[in-house]
């Protein structure tokens, strides 16, 4: 009985220890585990190109592409009838100007900026720790650091006081930065990665546009604005800049307005920056601006297969600033509303979809806006046959040629004392040329005022994520219109996202917030 | 490799098995043996069936028919135990009588059933945690598609709920004893035969032996990481000595709609336009009366039929089952057609030293999915608009209104798509015991689970979602497999009043999980339907789909118990399992769960034996440490996922983009689990019960907390940090108040409260930081939260600005709380709780003579519901375009707008009879059938409560529970016929 009880105890504790293979290592099949990739110039590349990815997420409805947009007198999204668009007051809010950090729209544009700063600095880490060597690797050492600067001018235009972080392996909780301090990083940061960097676009990099052009745009967008963000007058500089784009090879204004924005716009020699987008290779995050736009009655105009969302329309007085024979008036679909073949679209058995340049009201739920209320955003062309969760292919336009002209303009104004003298309105009346073909509408010494150049500037870079700092820049912003009070200065920085300062008890939230 | 291994091993461990018993089997053969038959009657002369007779102190010989007859082989001078349950156990020494009949006595006394506690059987005086054990007997009857509607209102504390209504082929939420995590998985772990995480849909109802619930942690902690939502432990039949026969049941049922949501008919609707939108009537007329609702369901019928056959002698015995059922919905295309077969035969070899036994389950089902959203579609539809209209070719015929936001012609949807699923799942198990030695066993056994499905679905050309894709097909199929292995030995030794038994055992399991799915789109006709994905255009477009994906994980333990006991007065129970699973983080892949419980039989202290009123009283003490592991593969490493892509040189190239931090750290949710409970019995048991109260504290909480970045790569950590902390009673009362020739009552009542609370959920040191949790997200249109979990506070909060009546202008007015003049998020109060404050449930049954009668009533109270449909509908917002509800007209001058308010937090207290069956077994002459019964059961017949809505029972799972669906499902009631056979 002994025994037998030894041998098999014996038998039971070998067969359990043979088993006892205690290994509880993870296989992964369908993902790649972080320490085991970037080992060549190939998968090095697909490494940066994250940024590019993580650049998409500017149009994203709930962060980045709604800071420069829905709060500005250009845009307004309605409560309409049969209860639509109301979600929480989000869009109230934002065209109220009463931010609040708890604002998705808040914590999402921040992510924006500062996961892309995150990846930027890990990209960098990564590059410099790589055994992979190639000729174009300083160039891209310059690229990421450009594409860096570019979030934080982000963050510093929105955020203004946030963290600057620039070492992947630093795992302390950063300290927060004064607005001034950031500018004068991202200021040196582009100045010193500049040379490095492509003069322009080409075949080769078309998509990672970090180059000379878009950095000079960059910085002179950060001189025009310095007076703001920096409290010092940088005109000289930012013109410098922006001749800097201008004597670029290669760019100029495109001769039709439009064709800046066509499904195909990378073929545009005006462009400088811009975000590419395709239906079918850029899932996840996509343009939309059909969707946000247009009433599903208008898939048949466009021959859409998406269902659209009626929400975004232009605003009354903003559209009214357009004369009849501009043509860059056709960036608004308005009036009865036909399909492609004619026939007209029917709301009901009585009425026809009728986009009207009046909104009822901002927020009334015993009269609110009507589904057809509000002019509708035409100026990226939509391409037929987009499905449902289908990506625009038109590539989202950041910085274009034009805008240099206008910057340069109106550097050369405010350093005037905000008169304008003949270089400027040359420059301006460039593209106030092409927007109604002939001379009759141009711009005299006298007749460009500030007051003319800023509603210039809205026409020309209408729904462009421009207005909100133009607004700003030239003391607008905080001015009452259609729905919405008089603002204080402090509402010319959004707040920083409660989930942020949750996180870091360094960072301290900006004024009035 | 491993399982080949395993093979060779067991080989040689048989090979030393046959040559240690072929020595111990030769003085067994002498002796002379003789065939015995009988018939076993109680007290009243009525037969008894399902007597086990047994040779004492060795294995079963036979079991008695349901006429109470019974054959077994014996030798003179041997003892024959008769036992079954409800009668006292009864010994005899055969000494030549033939026939041999007897007598049985009736007894209350539950003691003595066995209780299945997880790897090994214990009696239920010897259990010394809460264990509730059901037979059979103790089911929910009626139209039954899944094991755990069998349980509901049947255990204390096990909460079952059915969050997509009367979909046929929806799931269940099963919660026990209250919700113990955030993030991890709620439900339970099964076993089913001994198969660890065996799968519930290859288990048929009608071959269910036993249900035993391990509902504390002393008790469940033996299944360590898996053990935290608690163990239910599922025992299928199997062939018995001396038991041939062939049963056969089938039954037929029908549903009819109790409640569904009550909309504007067509009169109403243009009623309510004209009071409304005066001088717009023609604009939302269209022309027709449709009742939307009657448009898309139809009067289902479910049928049923199961065979199954079973036989066996002392050393051989099996049992063979197969049944078909088909399940309709209330909703056209909602449908579940199922089969499932299972063999299990058991084999004794080496004068029944080894004992072998196999069992094989396969289940074959195919689904037909019905899409939720065409209900809400049919209530919210012009009921004025007309189902088709001949002209419009585009839409194919159907009557197409592009109009109002997200509005889709219901019956298009419901004709115009196909959406199928087929599963099969095999089960097979094989487990070996060797007898070593009187009270000593080893036993080898080896399971695989094998789940394959393929869901299919074709929306064609006219589908009213997306008109001008031309059709849209997708295919996705899956395969799953999980292996088991385990190796126990267990002991058994009586020394004089010292019982002790012990297991000590080794477990691997190890399991995979692949998928594929691919879509396409742009076909020339619609006849392929999904069958020739290939053909559409979408792919050479580039605008196909096409993924896969593969898991696999680990689970590896080493578990021992030791149950003692004192002359069945003083009992002790001790266990542990040291467990490890692939899924934890790098530094804490291994943790140990120890459970230890204690309990004292007052009863057969001195002081109580002349007490003859209290037949068994005893109190249980137990503590035990679970974990929960059921978070998903891969969640402490850094992946790296194929990101968006970016255009470089011409191409669009994939990225590789973090998809999480690494969290070497990541462990297992702990819990911490006591109880103390008490059994007691009046009367000879005749009244019995027991009350538990436990608290369970789950520490190290997982939680997906917010991360700067940066420094961190990705935003957000998953890592443990919180405790939540659960805490009721449960008090189970069964009793049998006559019981006389003719008529027998036996009854029970069940009473549970949970209390939940979230003791913490930061950890500030370590820069994980939560101030609430805002939970349950409310959509379309209104875009908010509904649920607020703060430190302190219980799980299940409605958070709500609090309604205080409607204005004379027609606005709500809201309870400005902080009087900072305005309404705000930051009026927001508790206004409700989803959890329920008790529940009760309270079951009978009759027999009178042929006749028996058995209902079931459940009751909850003090659980809240936000009713979402009166949230979106009971307003004038989205009249026109859509219907909304007839309650909306109540208030006719209402001119607020869809929102959350405390408004439509419903108390959604209930009492539901849930079951009300009534059978008759005919006396029959014929010698062909030894049984039969008919029967007729109506399920979900009555529903009492306050609440407004469809069903106060809505899912319960979750960190926002209580939101009633917004795509809903009727509810309805189920009327059965059946017959039961046995031949």
């Amino acid at each position: 009985m002994k025994k037998s009880i030894i041998k098999y105890g014996i038998l039971l504790f070998s067969l359990a220890t043979t088993f006892s293979c205690t290994k509880l290592d993870e296989e992964v099949y369908s993902s790649v585990a972080a320490d085991n990739f970037f080992r060549n110039e190939a998968e090095v590349m697909t490494n940066v190109g994250r940024i590019y990815a993580q650049m998409r997420k500017i149009t994203s409805r709930f962060g980045a592409g709604s800071l420069d947009l829905v709060g500005t007198d250009e845009c307004i999204i309605p409560f309409r009838e049969t209860n639509l668009w109301y979600d929480n007051g989000l869009w109230i809010a934002l065209h109220q100007h009463k931010f609040d950090p708890n604002l998705s729209v808040m914590s999402g544009g921040y992510s924006f900026c500062f996961d892309g700063i995150s990846m930027c600095n890990q990209i960098l880490y990564q590059l410099e720790n790589s055994p992979v060597d190639f000729p174009t690797k300083p160039k891209i050492f310059a690229e990421v650091k450009i594409a860096r600067a570019f979030f934080y001018y982000r963050a510093l235009d929105w955020f203004g006081n946030v963290p600057i972080s620039t070492d992947f392996t630093d795992v302390t909780l950063p300290q927060q930065s004064t607005r001034a301090q950031v500018w004068d990083f991202v200021v040196g940061e582009i100045t010193a990665n500049i040379a490095a960097l492509d003069d322009a676009p080409s075949t080769n990099n078309y998509g990672r546009t970090c180059t000379k052009a878009m950095a000079n745009m960059m910085l002179s967008k950060l001189y025009l604005n310095a007076e703001k963000w920096r409290g010092v007058s940088k005109y000289d500089e930012a013109i410098a800049a922006a001749d800097a784009v201008i004597a670029t090879p290669g760019y100029q204004l495109s001769d039709d307005y439009f064709a800046n924005f066509t499904p195909t716009n990378e073929g545009s020699k005006e462009n400088i920056f811009v975000v590419p987008y395709d239906k079918t290779k850029t899932p996840g995050n996509i343009l939309q601006i059909h969707c946000w736009t247009l009433h599903t009655l208008s898939q048949q105009t466009f021959g859409l297969i998406a269902f659209t969302w009626d929400g975004y329309a232009g605003m009354e007085d903003f559209y009214n600033s357009y004369a009849s024979t501009d043509k860059r008036i056709n960036s608004w679909l308005v009036g009865p509303q036909y399909s492609a073949g004619g026939a007209p679209l029917m709301l009901n058995s009585t009425r026809q979809l009728t986009y009207r340049n009046h909104i009822n009201a901002l927020y009334n739920p015993t009269a609110p806006a009507l589904l057809d209320d509000g002019v509708r955003f035409k100026k990226y062309g939509y391409e037929s046959g987009l499905k449902d969760n289908e990506s625009m292919s038109n590539d989202w336009v950041v910085f274009r040629y034009a805008d240099a002209l206008m910057t340069k303009a109106e550097a050369i104004m405010r350093k005037n004392g905000g008169i304008a003298n003949q270089t400027a309105v040359d420059l301006v009346n460039q593209v106030r040329f092409r927007a109604f073909g002939d001379h009759t509408h141009d711009y005299t010494i006298a007749t460009l005022t500030m007051d003319e150049l800023l509603a210039e500037l809205g026409r020309e870079f209408a729904w462009e994520y421009h207005r909100r700092q133009d607004l700003i820049r030239f003391g607008k912003w905080n001015t009452p219109w259609f729905e919405k009070a008089a603002g204080t200065v402090n509402d010319e920085l959004y707040p920083l996202p409660t989930a942020v300062l949750n996180v870091n008890p360094n960072l301290h939230q900006n004024p009035g917030y | 490799m491993i399982i080949l291994q395993n093979l060779k091993l067991l080989r040689q461990l048989k090979t030393l098995c046959l040559i240690g018993c072929l020595t111990m089997l030769l003085p067994a053969i002498s002796m002379a043996q003789t065939a015995v038959s009988g018939t076993l009657t109680d007290a009243n002369g009525k037969p008894v069936p399902d007597v086990t007779i047994s040779r004492k102190g060795g294995s079963a010989l036979g079991t008695t028919d349901a006429k109470g007859h019974y054959n077994v082989v014996v030798k003179t001078g041997e003892t024959l135990v008769f036992s079954s349950t409800g009668y006292q156990t009864k010994e005899i020494v055969y000494s030549g009588q033939n026939p041999l009949n007897d007598q049985l006595v009736v007894s209350f006394n539950k003691m003595d059933e066995v209780v299945v506690v997880g790897y090994g059987t214990a009696t239920k005086k010897e259990v010394t945690s809460a264990i509730t054990s059901l037979k059979p007997s103790d089911f929910n009857k009626g139209s039954i598609g899944n094991p755990v509607q069998l349980l509901q209102g049947r255990v204390s504390g096990l909460n079952i709920a059915r969050p997509g209504g009367g979909d046929v082929n929806g799931s269940f939420d099963i919660q026990l004893r209250g919700l113990t995590t955030l993030s991890g998985g709620q439900g339970p772990l099964f076993v089913i035969d001994g198969v660890l995480g065996g799968d519930l849909n290859s288990v048929s109802t009608d071959e269910i032996e036993s249900i035993d619930v391990l509902k504390d942690g002393s008790a469940a902690a033996i299944y360590g990481t898996r053990g935290t939502n608690g163990v239910i432990i599922i025992t299928t039949k199997k062939g018995r000595a001396g038991q041939h026969g062939l049963e056969f049941a089938t039954y037929t049922s029908i549903q009819q709609v109790a409640k569904k949501l009550r909309n504007l008919n067509a009169a109403e609707f243009r009623q309510a336009i004209h009071d409304h939108y005066p001088g717009r009537e023609s604009e939302f007329d269209g022309g027709a009366s449709t009742d939307w609702f009657k448009e898309i369901t139809q009067t289902p019928l479910d049928q049923y039929y199961d065979m199954a056959m079973t036989g066996g002698a002392e050393n051989f015995n099996y049992r063979a089952a197969v049944n078909y059922r088909e399940a309709q919905g209330i909703v056209q295309d909602n449908r579940n057609r199922r089969m499932q077969a299972k063999i299990a035969a058991t084999q004794k070899e080496f004068n029944n030293k080894l004992t072998i036994n196999y069992n094989l389950m396969y289940a074959e089902t195919r689904r037909d999915y019905t899409d939720q959203e065409v209900l809400q579609q049919a209530f919210r539809r012009n009921p004025t608009e007309p189902v088709y209209d001949s002209t419009n070719k585009l839409a194919g015929g159907y009557y197409r209104n592009t109009g109002p936001f997200q509005y889709y012609n219901p019956v298009a949807m419901i004709k115009e798509e196909v959406n199928q699923g087929k599963q099969q799942t095999f089960t097979g198990s094989a487990r070996l015991t060797y007898a070593v030695a009187k009270g000593w066993n080893v036993s080898a056994f080896g399971s695989l689970i094998r789940d394959q499905y393929k869901n299919t679905l074709y929306q064609s050309r006219y589908y009213p979602i997306g008109i001008g894709n031309n059709g849209t097909a997708i295919i996705g199929t899956g395969q799953t497999n999980s292996k088991l292995m385990e190796l126990s030995s267990d002991y058994r030794k009586k020394f004089g009043r010292h019982d002790i038994q012990a297991i000590a055992g080794y477990s691997y399991q190890y399991g995979t999980n692949e998928t594929f799915g691919a879509t396409n789109a742009g076909f020339d006709v619609d006849i392929y339907q999904y069958n020739n994905i290939g053909a559409g255009n979408a792919l050479s477009l580039g605008q196909a789909s096409m993924s896969s994906y593969k898991e696999s994980n680990t689970l590896i333990a080493f578990f021992g118990r030791v149950i003692y006991n004192f002359d069945e007065k003083y009992l002790a129970q001790v266990s542990l399992r040291h467990e490890g699973s692939s899924r934890f983080g790098a530094n804490h892949k291994w943790g140990d769960f120890p459970a230890v419980s204690l309990g004292w039989r007052i009863k057969k202290e001195n002081f109580l034996a002349g007490v003859n009123w209290l037949s068994d009283l005893k109190l249980r003490a137990g503590f035990g440490v679970t974990g929960n592991q059921d978070i998903g593969n891969y969640r402490s490493l850094q992946l790296l996922a194929v990101g968006g892509r970016f255009y470089y040189n011409g191409q669009w190239l994939n990225t590789y983009p973090p998809a999480s931090n690494p969290n070497p750290d990541l462990r297992w949710e702990k819990k911490e689990e006591y109880n103390i409970g008490t059994d007691f019995g009046f009367l000879n048991g005749r009244l019995s019960g027991s009350i538990d109260y436990y608290v369970r504290n789950t520490k190290d909480l997982l939680w997906t907390y917010t991360v700067p970045v940066p420094p961190n790569l990705y935003n957000s950590l998953y890592t443990n940090v919180g405790t939540i902390r659960n805490s009721g009673i449960e008090v189970t009362l069964n009793a049998t108040p006559v019981k006389t020739r003719d008529l027998t009552w036996n009854t029970s009542l069940l009473y549970s409260r949970n209390r939940n609370k979230l003791v913490s959920f930061s950890d500030n040191d370590a820069g994980f930081k939560l101030t609430d949790l805002k939970q349950g997200y409310i959509g379309a249109d209104v875009q908010t939260w509904t649920h607020q979990i703060v430190e302190g506070g219980a799980l299940g909060n409605f958070v709500a600005l609090v309604f205080n009546g409607i204005d004379t202008a027609g606005y709500p007015i809201y309870v400005d709380q902080n009087k900072d003049g305005k309404i705000d998020e930051s009026d927001r109060r508790i206004v409700g709780n989803a959890y329920p404050k008790f529940q009760m449930s309270f079951s009978n049954s009759f027999t009178y003579k042929n006749f028996d009668l058995a209902f079931n009533l459940r009751a909850s109270y003090g659980n809240d519901v936000l009713n979402i449909h009166r949230l979106y509908y009971e307003n004038f917002g989205y009249l026109g375009g859509k219907n909304i509800l007839l309650s909306a007209l109540d208030n006719p001058n209402y001119k607020g707008k869809a929102e959350y308010s405390s408004r439509f937090v419903e108390d959604a207290s209930y009492i539901k009879l849930d079951n009300l069956s009534i059978g008759y077994t005919p006396n029959l002459k014929t010698k062909v059938i030894k049984k039969l019964r008919v029967y007729a059961t109506g399920q979900q017949l009555i529903t009492i409560t306050g609440y407004k809505g469809v069903d106060p029972e809505v899912g319960l799972a979750g960190l926002s529970p209580g939101i009633d669906a917004y795509n809903y499902y009727p509810r309805t009631r189920t009327y059965t016929l059946g017959l039961n056979v046995t031949f």
